[in-house]
């Protein structure tokens, strides 16, 4: 502020201090070198050895991908695999386009199935069998998921690595997390976090040069025989370039619609199958 | 300095409620964001253990363990067809014959089953 200057004085400059304006410099100051920091540096060298830090560096780059795929060898003891007897190995390659398109296709020793989910709709094509049903699902994948899973009781394989915040979807059912060390998987060096939780306890790998999963080996402890899933991640991909027609099923001809039995429908149907049986002799 | 002190004393009063106003936009953010993400019914696509209640609010028995959590299917549901099927389409519908049973193929928990009917 510039007072007017009496006769035969200098003029005088007051500075006011104006915290307010101080504060909001100070403050965009750290934020600006807070970011040019974490963008100078590589994800390498940000990890370290706090496995909820790496769980969220994991999870912040497959959520940064917009188009991304990867493969999955999965596989599953006989006791997960719904209404079998036989342990399950399969190839599954999964494409994902953020906000609202996936794809996945599974090839397993007896068969062949792929899930389409275009945002507008959800299609399971049984390749082998030449049959497929539909679901009318919209929205983004993260909506898919949750709608699918709680009205058709399934998600997509792996579900937790593609939906647009792998983190919470995953800490929500971990209760304690460990460091184990670095470890080798497939010639890639890894971090090995062991994460217990109330359904299954996990050994997760995570590649200490890029952040991303290559090995998951669940134990799902409350089953008889602590039954394993166990997959292996390659063939990562996160500036993938999609057709978009990939996501979209189109039946052939030769291929019939069946219908999708939902939770609620196949929940009656056990129902009507655990009714309790007719005594055949009453006791005196 | 009076009207200075006062000035100030507003001035951090501004600041005070700005900050008040950034710490509840921070954890209302905080409370969506956390609420924004997905929780499964499903652990990695395998479906989690449950007690299933039945008739009369008792256990059932593992004939319908099934559905919310175990690895059978319901009674008359079969994963797979017995060998030796053969595909028969009865009023435009496609069936799957064996032994004289017939079969109607659903899709269930993201695979094909097969239910059995009477035609």
């Amino acid at each position: 502020m510039l007072k007017k200057p009496r006769a035969g004085q200098r003029p005088v400059h007051h500075c006011e201090f104006r915290p307010l304006f101080f504060c909001f410099t100070f403050i965009l100051l750290a934020f600006a070198l807070a970011c040019s920091r974490a963008a100078e540096q590589p994800a390498t060298t940000t990890a370290n050895n706090d496995p909820d830090q790496l769980l969220r560096q994991m999870s912040e780059k497959l959520a940064q991908a917009k188009n991304l795929s990867f493969k999955v060898e999965r596989k599953l003891d006989a006791a997960l695999v719904e209404g079998r007897n036989v342990a399950e190995n399969a190839v599954i390659e999964i494409s994902v386009s953020r906000p609202g398109k996936f794809h996945a296709k599974s090839d397993s020793t007896d068969n062949a199935r792929q899930i389409f989910f275009d945002g507008q709709s959800l299609s399971i094509y049984d390749q082998t069998m030449k049959l497929y049903a539909t679901a009318q699902v919209t929205g983004t994948i993260d909506e898919a998921v949750a709608k699918i899973d709680e009205t058709y009781g399934f998600t997509p394989p792996l579900a937790e690595f593609i939906l647009s915040d792998p983190y919470g979807a995953l800490s929500k059912q971990i209760k304690t997390r460990t460091y184990k060390g670095k470890e080798s998987i497939a010639g890639v060096e890894c971090h090995h976090l062991s994460l217990s939780a109330d359904e299954a306890d996990s050994d997760l790998w995570i590649g200490t040069a890029d952040l991303l999963p290559r090995k998951l080996v669940a134990t799902f402890k409350n089953r008889e025989g602590n039954p394993q899933l166990q997959a292996v991640f390659s063939n990562w991909n996160l500036t993938s370039t999609f057709d978009d027609k990939m996501f979209t099923f189109v039946a052939a001809n030769d291929v019939e619609k069946i219908e999708m039995i939902t939770e609620a429908q196949m929940k009656e149907a056990a129902k009507e199958s655990a009714a309790p049986e007719v005594p055949t002799r009453k006791n005196p | 300095m009076k009207t200075t002190n006062r000035s100030y004393r507003g001035k951090f009063r501004v600041l005070l409620e700005l900050g008040k106003t950034i710490s509840r936009v921070a954890l209302v953010g905080a409370l969506v964001l956390s609420s924004v993400s997905v929780a499964l019914a499903q652990v990695y696509g395998v479906r989690r253990t449950a007690v299933v209640k039945g008739p009369n609010t008792t256990v059932v028995a593992s004939r319908t363990t099934v559905v919310a959590g175990g690895t059978a299917l319901p009674h008359g549901y079969i994963a797979a067809l017995p060998g030796g099927y053969r595909a028969v389409v009865v009023s435009g519908t496609r069936y799957y014959t064996v032994g004289g049973v017939y079969y109607r193929p659903q899709i269930y928990g993201g695979r094909t089953v097969y239910v059995r009917v009477h035609i």
